[in-house]
């Protein structure tokens, strides 16, 4: 008894089971879902465009106000493409797509591979295109006449024969049905590369000065720069950055690449970009100073000195070293510092300090923009900084996305089957041929899947070159 | 001199006469000659199309898509291409009266509304020195062309639609009877679209590839590659909604029409109106 039970019980779950999946099968196989995703989507993503994604919060609380910017947060409007219910839309789209696949695949398949060659005549004039012809003349001899005329066209013929009548089947482009399966496998493809990228690639980016070495941890290998420069045009807009990167793998040089845009480095799966670039902004190799006599503005030495090296200055009981830069002045009051506001060279100073007959005197700072600025009376010479030469350092974006090939494979796949979607038609010819006592009655119908205007002007070509078979 | 804007203008002056004798010949006259010489002056525009687009390639050393001048003269180009192909296989020449309208409003708007820095030949700047943006911008242009020329015929369809269910005599329904066969327009429409939508798929993934080399992401959601996305939604769904719904006529011709405004907007509305990378084109 109670195993009757336990058993009606377990029945009765598994039909509840099978109705839902049912359910599920039928939703998610339907492609009335895969337009109103579709709608989704693009609504989602028209949303995407309209709201700037990924900004600061200040942007955003300029151009919607404190309490706007609360809702469009919460809603996940500010990155839109990486919300949960976005994400939730490409997984419905990924499940509709597989189901569909699934579940449609097997019956067209057989399809394709239906060679019913023998159909009564009465379902052959029944195809779309369909004629009834008759001739004087024996049963092979139109038989081969018309095999070869299909043949020709580029159907694959089969024949089945009895001993009254001969049927034939003739079809090509079979392959342009699954067209539309392929192209469904390709997207689910690339959405798989894509998540593979997402979760086990990254993405990185780091400002290297030439002549330094970094070290690539998700690589464990080291890269070297070893020279980054611009090539300009005539007009002096940059035609190119360009970076010589050497790898260093286990303490050997191992690859040695000019990169530049769109043309990256890469090794062992890390890919190294081209991407900006720029001058140190707390450090110069050189700078270029000129030294004038205050009160009569005489023209004094012109000198070259290196970054943190005494150097002395000619005609004078002067030397100079630079002991400091920054690319953007900046005196905080507080803390009586000064440091760079910005990488940029807004407002270039280096600090010199002026020794006079070996004592240091004073350590002025002298600004390349300014040079009235220079205010120091310390001694009676006057300091001009008249250029400098600052490190460069190329920036890198380094990335590794393992998902990037399959991703291509998809697209690869999902544009074939476009092509043959939309230009292999599938094209059916059935034929019947009957002998009537030296006479044959003929019956030709066919169809095709798609472009039936073009298969019309086909089969009545087909028609008329039967017709003239006899002469 | 002989360069690239005498050529565009020669091109204009084209485009305007095929224009007109298509215009011509399906308003008022029941003569072939108009239609003839539409098609005559659409060939030779299309002759010195090519050769404004050849010599601006000579001039500037690079494929000429790197501005919206240029890339309007290619898409003028892919659409007068595809349109004669039209022409040439079915033989309906009134549809030209449409398409060549849509060309010659292009050609007008690069002469006379773009601002003249547009028509600068400008060096490359180093991103779009690449081969790929070449197969891309070309690719995505045909499938631009093709869906222009499917906005055509879904107004033709409209038109027609609406005019045939009207009984008056008017002069409208005369230069409507010249119109295809309802049932062809639609087909037509589904051909232009089968053509477009393959050649945008392959200009959005070129465009991937490309990114790829240039910024190291295949995609990174900017307007305008969303926009892209959203264009190829819209038309993935008119696919869906007509072999897997059999939607026909009035529905999939608004669909068609709803897909190129989306076009429009990817390609002129992105540029002004939204941020983002692809500033130039
Ligand atoms: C963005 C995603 C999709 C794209 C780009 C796409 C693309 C296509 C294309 C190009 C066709 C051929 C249309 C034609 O022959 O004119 C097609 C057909 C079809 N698609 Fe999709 N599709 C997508 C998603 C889906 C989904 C999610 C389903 C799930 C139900 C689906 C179901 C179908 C069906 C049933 C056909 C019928 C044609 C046939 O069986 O050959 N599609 N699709």
């Amino acid at each position: 008894m109670g195993e009757e039970k336990a058993e009606g019980k377990i029945a009765a779950g598994k039909g509840a089971w099978e109705t839902v999946e049912d359910k599920f099968i039928e939703i998610f196989s339907s492609p009335k879902l895969a337009i109103f995703i579709f709608i989704i989507l693009a609504v989602l993503s028209v949303f995407g465009t309209m709201i700037e994604q990924n900004r600061e919060p200040s942007m955003y609380i300029a151009a919607y106000g404190d309490k706007w910017y609360g809702v469009i947060r919460g809603l996940g409007l500010t990155d839109i493409y990486h919300s949960w219910y976005f994400s939730l839309t490409l997984i419905l789209l990924s499940v509709n797509l597989a189901v569909c696949f699934f579940r449609r695949l097997p019956p067209k398949w057989r399809l394709i591979r239906d060679k019913s060659v023998v159909m009564a005549e009465d379902a052959i004039l029944r195809q779309k295109n369909s004629a009834r012809l008759n001739h004087n003349m024996s049963l092979q001899h139109i038989k081969d006449s018309v095999f070869g005329l299909l043949r020709k066209k580029g159907y694959k013929v089969t024949t089945a024969e009895t001993g009254s009548d001969v049927s034939i089947f003739a079809h090509r482009g079979a392959i342009g049905r699954i067209g539309s399966d392929i192209t469904h496998v390709g997207l689910l493809i690339i959405f798989l590369g894509a998540i593979l990228g997402s979760f086990m690639g990254f993405k990185g980016f780091a400002t290297i000065f030439e002549g330094e070495t970094k070290h690539i941890k998700e690589g464990g290998f080291e890269l070297r720069v070893d020279k980054f420069w611009i090539e300009y045009y005539d007009d002096y807009r940059p035609k190119g950055f360009f970076s010589t990167l050497t790898v260093i793998d286990n303490g050997k040089d191992v690859l040695k690449k000019t990169i530049k845009v769109n043309d990256p480095l890469r090794y062992k799966g890390i890919w190294f970009y081209q991407s900006s670039y720029g001058q140190a902004w707390d450090r110069i190799d050189k700078a270029r100073l000129f030294v004038y006599e205050r009160e009569t503005g005489k023209f004094v030495a012109e000198v070259i000195a290196d970054f943190g090296k005494e150097i002395e200055v000619p005609n004078t009981n002067l030397k100079l070293k630079i002991i400091g830069f920054v690319a953007d002045f900046f005196y905080d009051t507080a803390s009586k510092e000064v440091f760079s506001k910005s990488i940029e060279h807004n407002n270039p100073a280096m600090q010199i300090e002026v020794y006079e007959k070996g004592i240091l005197k004073t350590a002025p700072w002298v600004f390349a923009k300014y040079p009235e600025a220079f205010l120091d009376k310390s001694t009676k010479y006057f300091i001009e900084a008249a250029g400098y030469q600052a490190p460069q350092y190329t920036g890198l974006s380094i990335t590794r996305d393992p998902g990037v090939n399959i991703v291509w494979v998809g697209s690869t796949l999902l544009t074939l089957g476009l092509f043959l979607s939309f230009f292999v038609i599938h094209k059916r010819i059935w034929v019947k041929i009957v002998d009537k006592n030296n006479k044959v009655d003929i019956y030709v119908g066919g169809n095709a899947n798609k472009n039936k205007i073009n298969f019309d002007k086909d089969f009545s070509n087909l028609i008329n070159e039967l017709n003239r078979i006899e002469k | 001199m002989i360069n690239s804007f005498l050529w565009v203008d020669v091109t204009f002056w084209l485009y305007l006469a095929s224009c007109a004798f298509y215009i011509f010949y399906g308003l008022f006259y029941k003569n072939n000659t108009l239609g003839q010489l539409g098609t005559v002056t659409a060939v030779a525009g299309f002759i010195t199309n090519t050769l404004a687009l050849g010599y601006r390639a000579y001039e500037a050393g690079h494929a000429p898509f790197a501005n919206l001048y240029e890339s309007m003269l290619l898409f003028t180009w892919a659409t007068v291409l595809g349109y004669l192909m039209m022409e040439f296989k079915y033989k309906f020449r009134i549809i030209g009266t449409f398409v060549m309208s849509i060309v010659f409003f292009s050609i007008l708007t690069i002469i006379w509304l773009l601002p003249y820095r547009y028509q600068n030949i400008d060096p490359l700047n180093p991103a779009l020195q690449s081969l790929w943006l070449e197969v891309h911008v070309t690719t995505t242009f045909i499938g631009y062309a093709a869906f222009a020329i499917s906005f055509g015929i879904s107004i033709m369809y409209l038109l027609k639609n609406w005019v045939e269910k009207k009984s008056s005599d008017s002069g409208l329904k005369k230069f409507l009877l010249r119109f295809p066969d309802l049932n062809i327009l639609d087909d037509l429409n589904y051909k232009s679209i089968a053509w477009g939508f393959p050649f945008l798929t392959i200009g959005v993934i070129t465009g991937a590839v490309w990114a790829n080399y240039a910024w190291g992401t295949y995609w990174s959601w900017d307007p305008k590659e969303t926009w892209s996305a959203i264009v190829w939604l819209i038309y993935a769904g008119y696919l869906h909604a007509r072999v897997t719904h059999g939607w026909r006529g009035v529905k999939t011709a608004v669909f068609a029409i709803i897909g190129f405004l989306a076009v429009i907007f990817t390609y002129w509305g992105v540029s002004f109106i939204l941020p983002g990378l692809h500033a130039y084109a």
